[in-house]
């Protein structure tokens, strides 16, 4: 189950997080989900692992079967259970950070595994200065903060990219501009 | 008492289909004078204002009528709902009722927003907005709603991932589920391209003489209509859902967008019976669809389409501003006229 944690410390930088230019308004959100190894969203798990999983006693050897069982993802080839985690998490904390939405069905392709924590962060700070905000980095310091909350040198870097129509951040008005904006870091903490 | 708000209709208060609250079960425990209005207002499916309920129900006093509706409203048989100023009533059918009745004022309110949805179903965004109940609140009685069967999620094909609820045997309607076109919620192309194929060939057969090397007269009045087009495919049973005349007709207009068929006007018909009102949207009139034929050789048509203006002297001529009818250039005696009528 994912659960949202209360840190002051980033509902500092998300009061700074919204501003103005004289194109657009923007507004951002930095939050943290704690995810415990109990399967408490069993509904979800379940139903990930019989989408995914590899059952050796069930399923044909179909050409097809075999594909999908083989399938690729961003988080490694999901026949494994630690790619089915990741996936699982990364459902459960999108469907947790926004209410509204279930995000069960979304498909692995959706998400993208990026290079490295340290292009994340260039990435982030060379937008945020575009667009005119230095203070989110370097006042409040943004990366100290994170890196305290999840140690950034062991992080995993996830983007969501939702389809067209279909974007939680997408609604009237929006100008959606990077789709770095929808990012996750993910810490594995059951790493062994 | 939770109210629900809603904008003004046109209308009046119209009675609608149910004479004398006839297919409507009356609970059994009312007295008679509630009996009656609850019968009375049964003949109105959206409700009529209260204050229409006097005059349509003379035999009553006024304070006798707004006394039985008040207790009935509390026995949750009738609600109030506010259109424009006016103050509505509606019965709560028996059986909504019996369903509802068990329900607390929040569950209550999220029920009537999701039954009042209809096919088209309701966002929980939404909901939390016309309720103004805390995120929490609302998915802990949809939670609820939904163990006792009274509501269910669907899935909207424009919007997968927006948590939408409807009522639990109401069936979506084409919108959420895509219609005809949608599979499991993705667009079944081979499905769309095998029915199109299926109709260009079908107005193929139609467009054409069995003899190739004539074509129909102008005046033919045989092509295929999209009704035409409709009763074929059902007799060759090709889909497995049932096709509306709208699907048919965009299946038509995708191959005449695809240049594949053209759409003409049933011959004979002149543009003065043409409907001058925008809005019939030549929906009276029987559109017929022929196949393009680009095959046809003739003399003219071996040279590629061009444009008559340019093809004209004047079109390219170096002088063209000087010439006038009296001037020393003129059209009288134009060299590239008499070089292009030299034939």
């Amino acid at each position: 189950m994912v659960k949202f944690l209360e840190e002051p410390t980033l509902e500092v930088i998300n009061q700074a997080f919204s501003w103005e230019t004289a194109e657009c308004t923007i507004a951002g959100r930095v939050e943290a989900y704690s995810c415990k190894s109990a399967g408490a969203d069993k509904k979800l798990f379940k139903q990930l692992e019989s989408k995914y999983s590899f059952d050796i006693a069930s399923s044909s050897f179909s050409p097809e079967d075999r594909h999908i069982n083989n399938v690729v993802s961003p988080f490694g080839p999901l026949d494994k259970a630690a790619s089915r985690k990741t996936l699982f998490y990364l459902l459960a904390t999108l469907n947790a950070a926004f209410p509204d939405y279930d995000f069960s069905e979304v498909r692995p392709d959706q998400f993208s595994k990026q290079i490295s924590t340290q292009m994340v962060i260039n990435s982030v700070n060379t937008t945020l200065f575009n667009l005119g905000n230095d203070v989110i980095v370097n006042r409040y310091r943004l990366w100290d903060v994170l890196d305290m909350i999840v140690e950034l040198g062991d992080c995993d870097v996830y983007s969501f990219i939702p389809d067209m129509d279909d974007d939680p951040m997408g609604e009237e008005g929006s100008i959606i501009d990077s789709p770095e904006e929808d990012e996750s870091e993910y810490e594995d903490d059951d790493n062994e | 008492m939770a109210t629900i708000k809603r904008e003004p209709d046109a209308g009046t208060s119209i009675p609608n289909g149910r004479s004398g609250g006839s297919n409507v079960t009356v609970p059994t425990e009312l007295n008679d004078i509630e009996r009656l209005i609850y019968t009375t207002v049964a003949e109105y499916q959206d409700g009529l204002p209260v204050t229409d309920l006097v005059p349509k129900i003379p035999s009553l006093s006024q304070e006798d009528i707004l006394e039985n509706v008040n207790a009935l409203s509390k026995k949750s048989l009738l609600e109030f709902q506010m259109i424009g100023i006016a103050t509505y009533v509606r019965i709560i059918e028996l059986k909504d009722y019996q369903k509802t009745s068990s329900l607390d004022s929040d569950s209550k309110l999220i029920y009537n927003w999701i039954r009042d949805s209809g096919s088209e179903g309701i966002w929980t965004k939404d909901l939390k907005k016309h309720t103004n109940l805390h995120i929490n609140v609302v998915n802990r009685v949809l939670k609820a709603l939904e163990h006792k069967q009274l509501v269910k999620s669907v899935k909207h094909v424009k919007w997968p991932t927006r948590r939408i609820y409807m009522l639990y045997d109401v069936t979506p309607s084409s919108e959420v589920t895509g219609g005809a076109w949608y599979t499991d919620q993705e667009l079944d192309t081979d499905f769309i391209e095998t029915l199109a194929v299926t109709c260009y060939k079908y107005i193929y057969s139609r467009s054409f003489p069995r003899d190739k090397s004539i074509i129909y007269r102008a005046g033919y009045d045989h092509y295929p209509s999209a009704a035409e087009v409709k009763r074929f495919i059902q007799e060759k049973r090709i889909s497995s859902v049932e096709l509306t005349i709208q699907d048919i007709n965009c299946l038509l207009d995708l191959l005449v967008h695809d240049d594949m068929i053209e759409k003409l006007m049933p011959f004979g018909m002149s543009m003065e019976e043409m409907d001058d009102d925008e809005d019939s949207k030549g929906d009276s009139i029987e559109w017929v669809y022929k196949v393009i034929d680009r095959t046809i050789i003739s003399p003219v048509a071996t040279k590629t389409p061009i444009d008559a203006l340019s093809e004209v002297p004047c079109g390219t001529c170096p002088v063209f501003k000087f010439c006038t009818e009296d001037g020393p250039i003129s059209p009288f005696n134009c060299q590239y006229y008499q070089k292009w009528l030299d034939f």
